[in-house]
């Protein structure tokens, strides 16, 4: 009762003694310092014992990294002298299956020496180009010294302005003047306009504002670091009970798989799957399998438009195939369609100026399910990998020297 | 303490009160514009 | 998603700078107006904007005419608009197709041919008004002459989309006072208003909404404990999300130097159910007893006679929710849980009297029997029937069913 009338003699108080204009101009003073730390926390670098984009970092527990997060990261690991390897692609190259001790990208740190710098920004769900490729072509403004690798699968490229949920991040870094011009990218987006829709069918207008209007005041950068460092306001079913815990205190829990799980994982969902890597690219008409051209045109053209012409020769493009457990599992056409849409579309990346790199000897022991590779088979696929950027660096000294 | 003191002491609460609830206004405000770029649920009763 | 949109918000900021710059009092309203008109028109669509033209332009000339029958036509005009933007696949397939399913599908491909994809915007909200509106001038009250005021009346954008369901009585004076010069007090108060509106529902209902639906389908899951936490998590959900968006709506209209009615008043500190809808979107339970239960006799009929009105009034509450059978059952339970708290004295006579005073000393039995009575309510709102038993079972059930 006491406390019940204290708090009424203060509501009561604070209503009379209320100086409106000061409140007012509170706001605005307020507002505008969140603006300010926003802009400096931009230029800083976020991330503290960095690794990879694990769960508890990224979207699949509603963390957003903004253009700038990813960008101040990769810079940071910038060392003059050094060759820097950015890592893009999906889960396959976010070690999906590999625990943080035994990831696959540090690995190939390991492998390539210390003439390179290697940091790992592929995104769980993404596309060959999405994210990490386009901080590579933000810094290609400033003539660094950088390598490009992602993992595709087959023909599967995803559209230049990014694909769901990973587009905001190409938004964010076109409204913020991080990326180049690029006409057959803008072409793109100008006449797909179609593909440009949200869940519920509608414009991105709500995406595009929202970018726009952080190109401007940085709120996004600035509560990221709170997320981070401070505490976190989101609940997740990953974060749960520790919901408003600050995501630096969460450890990368990537769990590492037993091999035998390829013979236990959801088998009839990993062969649809495969299946859907090369089903759009070839139909069957009469027990033979003739080329989808529509399938192959929308290729080229996304082959043109994902990577800026001059930055391809320094972007390796690597497939890590098909478990065999499973590519035995397929009949022989679909095993053929599988094998022919890769060689095209590898050929094709091959033609536009990109550097491949097909693994053809991995074992199913390397493989925890049909595609995400075991430490056993990371190990594997970061040998030849360093390989093959060794080569690259290679070819373009000797280019370099002519 | 003087009836002048007293009113001076009061008007120094209720601005520094003042400022203080507008400075963290402003701040919240500065929030909601980065909660709205997560996903945020449809207000319940605007189904209706 | 109205109110946390980027659009809205960049729409806002300069609407307000140039509403409270104005110096003329006709001017702020026309700037008013234009503003309500894009608002609505941004989120119903052009073609979602046209029912509530119409329907204004009916119950404002209806009102002028003061004629008796024709405001009876108005009236009438009003809640058949809403019958048919509502309701009527409700009837083809619940009711008709509930008795003949053959005959439901046909009027269901007769009704999707004519009906839009969903009902106008803020349907429910503006046709009540125009019915009190309507029934007000009827019953001798003056009705609105100024067009321009009948036009804010009608579309304030703060109250379109979900309330409060204001009185013209109230509001019109309140705006006629409101526009003659900037009141910094109302425009403070109504900031902070508008905060803890974002705070209850970004902050707290956002994240209560991201739980209760992860659980919704594990529920026969989760210890026993945590189906109890649950239940509280959604009846919080519901409150804070409505209140939130409520407190918002009350805010934005002071920011402007405008009163409007509140809704809650802390439901959950409720003693009974009467004294709960006292404090339950009070601007729709004041509506349903103004323009339903009183004029159907209200409880000057004898106890039956109360209790038919009190349930056919909670019904048509609960149908006004949505056109599902759950949300008549929610409605019904209600009404008779409000028949019950009023009529038990008399009705258990001695024993009824004995219960009424034991209550009184121990108010805290009171309160819980109120807010499980509430809670378990919430279930029928949310889940279909069939669920929400299933729902209420499992809060009883030690162990897990399956």
């Amino acid at each position: 009762m006491k406390m019940k009338a204290y708090l009424e003699n203060l509501r009561q108080w604070a209503l009379e003694n209320l100086e409106p204009k000061l409140v007012m101009v509170g706001v605005v003073v307020g507002f505008l310092l969140c603006v300010a730390l926003g802009h400096y926390f931009a230029r800083q670098n976020l991330y503290v014992n960095y690794h990879r984009l694990h769960p508890y970092i990224s979207m699949d527990t509603q963390f957003l990294p903004t253009f700038s997060n990813l960008y101040e990261l990769v810079k940071s690991r910038i060392v003059p002298g050094k060759t820097l390897v950015i890592v893009g692609g999906d889960s396959v190259f976010n070690g999906q299956g590999q625990t943080v001790d035994k990831l696959w990208s540090d690995q190939l740190q390991k492998d390539l020496g210390d003439k390179y710098s290697v940091v790992n920004i592929s995104f769980r769900g993404g596309r060959v180009f999405e994210g990490a490729y386009w901080i590579y072509e933000a810094l290609s403004k400033e003539k660094h010294d950088v390598i490009f690798v992602a993992n595709a699968f087959g023909a599967v490229i995803g559209i230049p302005c990014g694909n769901t949920p990973y587009r905001y991040m190409y938004w964010d870094g076109h409204y913020k003047g991080f990326l180049r011009d690029f006409k057959a990218r803008e072409d793109f987006i100008k006449f797909n306009s179609t593909l440009l829709l949200d869940q519920f069918q509608k414009p991105l207008d709500e995406l595009y504002l929202c970018m726009q209007i952080d190109n401007y005041l940085r709120f996004r950068d600035l509560w990221n670091v709170v997320s981070y460092r401070l505490f976190s306001s989101i609940w997740t079913e990953g974060t749960a009970k520790d919901c408003l815990v600050p995501r630096i205190l969460f450890e990368d829990k990537i769990p590492l798989s037993d091999t035998t799980n390829v013979r236990d994982s959801d088998q009839s969902l990993w062969l649809n799957t495969v299946r859907k890597y090369s089903q759009p690219y070839y139909q069957t008409v009469n027990g033979k399998l003739l080329p989808n051209h529509y399938g192959w045109r929308e290729f080229d053209l996304l082959c043109d438009c994902a990577v800026m012409p001059d930055l391809r020769s320094n972007t390796l493009v690597v497939s890590t195939g098909v478990c065999p457990f499973y590519f035995d599992k397929l009949n022989s056409l679909e095993q053929e369609r599988h094998n022919m849409v890769l060689d095209r579309a590898f050929g094709q990346y091959v033609r536009k100026g990109y550097n491949t790199l097909i693994i053809n000897n991995l074992e199913t022991d390397d493989f925890i399910d049909a595609v995400h590779l075991t430490p056993a088979g990371g190990y594997k696929v970061a040998s030849q990998v360093a390989a093959k950027i060794r080569e690259i660096k290679e070819k373009q000294q000797n280019n370099n020297q002519k | 303490m003087s009836v002048q003191t007293q009113n001076r002491t009061q008007k120094l609460y209720a601005a520094l009160f003042s400022m203080l609830l507008g400075i963290s206004m402003g701040i919240f405000l500065n929030y909601i514009l980065y909660r709205m770029s997560m996903p945020t649920k449809p207000f319940i009763y605007a189904w209706f | 998603m109205i109110f946390n949109t980027y659009w809205f918000f960049l729409a806002l900021f300069p609407f307000l700078l140039i509403y409270w710059a104005v110096p003329s009092s006709l001017g702020r309203m026309v700037i008013l107006l234009i503003f309500c008109a894009v608002f609505h028109t941004h989120f119903a669509g052009a073609a979602g904007v046209i029912p509530i033209i119409v329907l204004a332009l009916i119950s404002y000339l209806c009102g002028l005419s003061k004629n008796r029958l024709l405001i009876a036509a108005g009236i009438t005009v009003c809640v058949l608009a809403l019958c048919f933007y509502k309701y009527l696949f409700f009837i083809s397939d619940e009711v008709i197709g509930a008795v003949n399913p053959e005959l439901g599908r046909s009027f269901k491909l007769i009704f999707t041919s004519v009906l839009p994809a969903a009902p106008p915007l803020a349907i429910s909200f503006f046709t009540f008004e125009f019915v009190h509106y309507l029934y007000e001038v009827r019953k001798g009250g003056e009705p609105i002459k100024n067009p321009l005021h009948f036009a804010l009346f009608s579309i304030f954008f703060p109250s379109l989309v979900a309330g409060p369901i204001k009185r013209y009585s109230q509001f019109i004076p309140s705006l006629e006072e409101a526009v003659k010069k900037i009141n910094w007090r109302s425009m403070a108060l109504g900031m902070v208003l508008v905060c803890s509106g974002f705070f209850k529902k970004l902050c707290l209902a956002d994240n209560l909404t991201s739980c209760t639906e992860y659980f919704a389908d594990k529920f026969e899951l989760i210890p026993p404990i945590e189906r109890w936490l649950y239940l509280i998590a959604l009846s919080f959900r519901i409150y804070l999300d409505f209140s939130g968006y409520s407190d918002i709506a009350i805010g934005l209209a002071a920011m402007m130097g405008i009163k409007l009615p509140s809704n809650f008043n802390w439901p959950y500190l409720a003693l009974n159910i009467r004294d709960f809808w006292h404090r339950w979107h009070i601007s729709l339970s004041t509506w349903i007893r103004d323009y339903v239960y009183i004029p159907l006799g209200g409880n000057r009929h004898g106890m039956v006679r109360t209790i038919c009105n009190g349930a056919f009034a909670f019904a048509l509450c609960g149908l006004w929710h949505g056109a599902h059978w759950n949300y008549i059952a929610w409605g019904l339970y209600h009404g008779i849980g409000i028949s019950v708290c009023l009529l038990y004295p008399k009705v258990l006579g001695p024993v009824g009297l004995k219960i009424q005073t034991f209550l009184s000393k121990f108010w805290f039995i009171k309160w819980l029997m109120t807010y499980l009575f509430v809670a378990f309510g919430w279930l029928l709102f949310f889940f279909p029937l069939s669920e929400a038993l299933e729902k209420f079972q499992l809060l009883f059930t030690f162990g897990y069913p399956k």
